[in-house]
């Protein structure tokens, strides 16, 4: 049973995403954040209430106020015995290797993926994350 | 008795009167013998002894006159020894006698004593005896009598000898006398007082004064002069006092006033008592002898001072005693010292010659001693005892021999030729080298007697300069005719005369080369001074004269070129001066060598500079001091910025460059300092770094501005597609909505990708190139991977490195660039199996090439010229803005590189990336 959290203030990104989850993983959790500041109040109440985190993060990097990158600083200071399990993949639009570039500096980022999330992209990350899992 | 007398009476001489006396006694006196004796006074001896008329020798009858004389001492006249003679003389016959009577008379005027003995013997003794008293007195008488015989005659002798010493005094004095006046020695007599009674003719001739002028004077109120010596004056009258003999040599004054030297000898002349009667000054005048002797002692001293300086040893041996004397020097060269020299000095000799010659120095001296030479010349080596060191002697013997030709004395001479032997050696080894030298010289010598005919000529000399006919340089008395003549008989080319003795011919050589020699002519000169011959040295000048020609090219090509470079001076001069930099050339020691004209006109200081120090020229600038001596130093380009202060308080900026001048040796040759206002420069910089930040700030804005667009546009575009994929994803559809879907899909498609072609494009434009090092395989895995999946049908999409698949450039572009590309060349493949796209890259010396290659539709050559044009779209089915191929030029463009593409409607194209190689910044 997967959890995913989703944060991107492009709510119709958001749906499309989610749908798409929920298509190719039936039963699958899948939780919409709109902005940073929601997502890491969420995770706080996760830590507040002792829960796990969820296996998978999509991060959209282009927010207002805060941004990907701003998000996974904050995120960062998170307990590691929490962190550790999550994987968390840099979602944008942009074609800015920079940003690619950047995201990598996070040893938290798992992955860097293109918007769109398409069932096949979907279907690797599992792949990939589960085959890294069974390590 | 009477016969006694009268026979007695006719003697004239005692020793007849004595023995007659004797034969007498004993007829007389019937004694048997007698003896009668004469003694003289004071002495021990019986003169005279008569036995029976012969005269016997007193000796023996000794110990008989001892006897008597005990007993008769004391008696005179007669006396008897009565009793029984004690007779102890040799001769025994006397034994026989017992008595004796005897006289004894001593006459003190005659000086003699008179003994008369009888002797009577034993058998006869009483005879005797009876008439003896009468015997006394008889023999008294007799004995007075012969005694007063004895006495006249004595007084006969007496008058005898006083008369003979009278006319033997007589002839002495007649002879004296004629010696004395014929001598020529003076002769002066003087009175006891010294005063001249007479003196002979040459007395007068050597001192020049007559006897009348010196009558009566003393000598040497006269005779002496101030330089007569004191001393022996002195000598003079002390003996003369003393009444002795003297013998002095004077300095006597003639009576001209000059000097002679005088040799005395004064006897005095004494009477029979002693008394002074005269003196006899016999005088020579030695004058000559004396000067002979000085002669002889100056040549002597002269000769010793010889011997010395030229230090001949001399040594002489004389056999009469065995003695050898050496002299000093002689000591000298043997090393030895006089006084520590106790051996033989003919063994110390021995000693020192080597013995390699003193077999040979043996053999010579032995023909001196065979006579077979009276004298040896000998040259052998010693070893000097002081130091040790071998010396050569040059050395001389004489044998002198006496009148019998017996050897008498050898004397020595030895000089020390050590050092001349040792310069000899030299003086014959430089002469070997000098030979050696001249021998192997290039000098020609030729030497002709009087006539011109050929008596030496080198052949070294004429072998080596090949000259054919050496004869014709033989020139003779008179060279300059000669030499005309040669000319005209053509056996030399030409002549030229440099003095009266030297002339330069131009002769040919047995290969008709010209040879150009110079000769110097002589004459030959013997003892007498005459000319016995020529002789011409010949020089071959050949090489000087080509030398000499090639001189004189070279000075003129030298004068050409210092014309040139003058113009070229006065061409950099002019340049330097028109320069619109401030220009001044210093040498290595900090002067002033030149300075342009603007210099002079902007920097006053350095008008008229030339010679000046630098370092008082900018005696206010230390730091454009330093940075002149940094570039000193170090030999390299200096440059300083300075900023001065105008008087109108504007500043300027100055920048200045201080470049070394080094030549091939690497040494310093100049400074070449150059300023440049750099004023305007520095404005400009300044407005341009301000204008670089503005355009930076735009950049950046600009660049945030598309990205935040690009975002923007981006994101609702996504979200459609998004949907679009949901859409499809979740539900079943229609057929005609699906087509609709589908075709909106491609819609959005489009969209997006022309987005981002527009975003690739101006970033392309605005931003600078980001070099990194970039696997150019590991680029094109994501490129192939996205690619892969849009051609469902398959395509073989392959890439070959060739070398290194690391490139230096910019990441983003060649991403974009290869994109487009292969992008490409997958959308326009063709709908065949074996479709492929090949990526090939090469590394060429300047650039990597980077080939795609595809078999795809290819591109018709209407539009393979306008492929790269903007929005320019080929075919209608083209999908794409049409900036796709215009990116890539454009990318290519900043790569500073090349974009080209080969291509054939309905095969395929090539595109090919000139990519220039790239280092990175800190390279």
């Amino acid at each position: 049973m997967n959890k995913f959290v989703l944060i991107d203030d492009d709510t119709t990104m958001n749906l499309v995403h989610s749908t798409t989850i929920k298509h190719h993983h039936p039963g699958s959790e899948v939780l919409e954040f709109k902005s940073s500041q929601r997502g890491l109040d969420y995770f706080k109440q996760l830590i507040a209430n002792d829960e796990d985190f969820p296996e998978f993060l999509f991060l959209d990097i282009n927010m207002p106020e805060i941004n990907g990158f701003d998000f996974l600083q904050a995120f960062n200071k998170f307990p590691a015995e929490k962190t550790k399990g999550i994987k968390i993949f840099m979602i944008t639009s942009s074609l800015d290797l920079r940003d690619r570039e950047k995201a990598f500096n996070f040893d938290t980022v798992y992955g860097f993926v293109c918007k769109p999330i398409t069932i096949r992209t979907l279907k690797e990350i599992l792949v990939t994350t589960e085959r890294r899992m069974d390590f | 008795m009477s016969d006694f007398n009268s026979a007695a009476l006719k003697t004239t001489d005692t020793k007849q009167l004595l023995a007659l006396t004797s034969e007498a006694i004993v007829d007389i006196f019937e004694v048997e013998t007698a003896y009668v004796f004469e003694k003289l006074s004071g002495a021990d001896q019986y003169l005279h002894l008569f036995h029976d008329g012969i005269e016997v020798v007193c000796d023996k009858m000794r110990p008989l006159l001892d006897d008597i004389e005990v007993v008769s001492s004391q008696t005179q006249g007669t006396g008897a020894i009565r009793e029984g003679l004690n007779l102890k003389t040799e001769l025994h016959y006397l034994n026989q006698f017992a008595k004796a009577i005897y006289f004894r008379y001593t006459d003190v005027d005659a000086g003699n004593t008179l003994l008369i003995i009888g002797m009577v013997s034993v058998k006869n003794e009483p005879l005797y005896r009876k008439l003896e008293p009468r015997q006394d007195s008889i023999y008294n008488v007799f004995g007075q009598q012969v005694q007063s015989l004895l006495g006249n005659i004595k007084k006969s002798e007496q008058i005898q000898q006083q008369i003979n010493t009278i006319s033997a005094s007589e002839l002495e004095l007649k002879k004296l006398s004629l010696i004395a006046t014929k001598t020529k020695n003076g002769v002066i007599i003087t009175d006891n007082q010294g005063r001249i009674e007479w003196a002979n003719d040459s007395f007068s001739e050597s001192s020049g004064f007559s006897l009348d002028e010196v009558i009566g004077k003393k000598p040497k109120e006269f005779l002496h002069g101030p330089e007569t010596d004191d001393n022996t004056r002195e000598i003079l009258s002390e003996a003369l006092s003393k009444k002795k003999n003297v013998e002095v040599t004077l300095l006597n004054y003639h009576k001209s006033g000059s000097r002679y030297y005088n040799q005395l000898e004064i006897t005095p002349v004494l009477d029979e008592q002693g008394n002074l009667l005269n003196f006899i000054s016999l005088q020579k005048d030695i004058t000559d002898e004396i000067r002979a002797k000085e002669e002889i002692l100056r040549i002597n001293s002269r000769f010793e001072q010889i011997a010395e300086k030229s230090q001949i040893g001399i040594w002489e041996r004389e056999f009469m005693d065995n003695t050898i004397v050496w002299n000093d020097i002689l000591m000298n060269q043997y090393g030895v010292k006089r006084n520590e020299t106790k051996e033989d000095l003919v063994a110390v000799w021995r000693t020192c010659v080597h013995p390699d010659d003193l077999q040979h120095v043996l053999d010579s001296q032995q023909k001196l001693y065979s006579k077979e030479a009276e004298s040896v010349e000998l040259e052998y080596r010693i070893k000097r005892i002081n130091d040790g060191q071998w010396r050569y002697l040059k050395t001389l013997t004489i044998a002198e021999t006496d009148e019998q030709g017996e050897l008498q004395r050898l004397i020595g001479s030895s000089v020390d030729i050590t050092e001349t032997r040792l310069s000899q050696e030299k003086l014959r080894a430089s002469e070997e080298k000098y030979r050696r030298i001249i021998e192997n010289m290039n000098l020609g010598l030729i030497e002709t007697n009087l006539n011109g005919e050929l008596i030496f000529m080198n052949e070294l000399f004429f072998k080596n300069t090949s000259i054919l006919h050496p004869q014709h340089l033989v020139l003779g008395q008179n060279p300059e005719l000669a030499l005309q003549q040669r000319v005209i008989d053509k056996d030399i080319v030409s002549f030229r005369k440099i003095d009266d003795e030297v002339f330069e011919i131009e002769i040919l050589d047995s290969e008709e080369k010209a040879l150009h020699l110079l000769v110097s002519t002589g004459n030959v000169l013997n003892q007498s001074s005459k000319t016995s011959g020529y002789i011409n040295i010949i020089l071959d000048i050949s090489s000087e004269k080509q030398l000499n020609i090639n001189f004189e090219r070279a000075l003129a090509e030298r004068d050409s070129y210092l014309k040139e470079v003058d113009t070229l001076k006065q061409f950099y001069e002019n340049v330097l001066n028109n320069s619109p930099a401030k220009i001044a050339v210093i040498t290595p020691d900090l002067k002033v060598a030149f300075y342009n004209n603007l210099l002079a006109e902007q920097e006053p200081a350095w008008a008229n500079s030339e010679g000046k120090s630098i370092k008082d020229l900018l005696s206010d600038r230390q730091d454009f001091l330093s940075k002149i001596e940094a570039s000193l130093a170090s030999l390299k380009l200096v440059q300083l910025e300075e900023k001065m202060t105008y008087d109108n308080g504007e500043d300027k900026y100055i920048l200045r460059n201080i470049l070394p001048h080094v030549n091939q040796k690497n040494e310093l040759e100049y400074l070449v300092i150059s300023g440049v206002n750099i004023s305007e420069l520095k404005e400009i910089q300044s407005s341009v770094t301000t204008k670089n930040e503005e355009l930076k700030k735009i950049n950046t804005e600009l660049d945030n501005f598309v990205y935040s667009v690009s975002h923007d546009l981006r994101s609702p575009l996504l979200a459609i597609k998004g949907l679009i994929n949901l859409i499809f994803q979740t539900s079943s559809l229609d057929k005609n909505v699906e087509t609709y879907l589908k075709l909106a899909e491609d819609s959005v498609l489009r969209l997006d990708s022309t987005i981002q072609e527009i975003l690739d494009y101006s970033r392309n434009a605005r931003l600078d190139l980001e070099l990194k090092e970039v696997d150019l395989a590991k680029l094109v895995e994501p490129i192939f991977a996205d690619l892969k999946f849009s051609a469902p049908e398959g395509i073989e999409l392959e890439i070959e490195i060739d070398g290194n698949p690391r490139i230096i450039t910019d990441e983003t572009r060649m991403s974009v660039l290869l994109k487009n590309i292969i992008g490409n060349a997958v959308k326009y493949r063709r709908n065949i199996p074996e479709a492929f796209v090949k990526v090939h890259v090469s590394h060429g010396d300047t650039s990597t090439f980077i080939r795609i290659e595809d078999n795809g539709q290819g591109i018709t050559q209407k539009s393979l010229t306008k492929v790269f044009d903007m929005f320019y779209r080929g075919t209608s089915e083209s999908i794409g803005t049409g900036l796709g191929l215009y990116l890539c030029k454009e990318i290519v463009d900043k790569f500073g590189g090349k974009l080209s593409v080969n291509s054939e409607w309905g095969q395929g194209s090539t595109f090919i990336i000139e990519h220039p190689h790239k280092t990175l910044a800190h390279e």
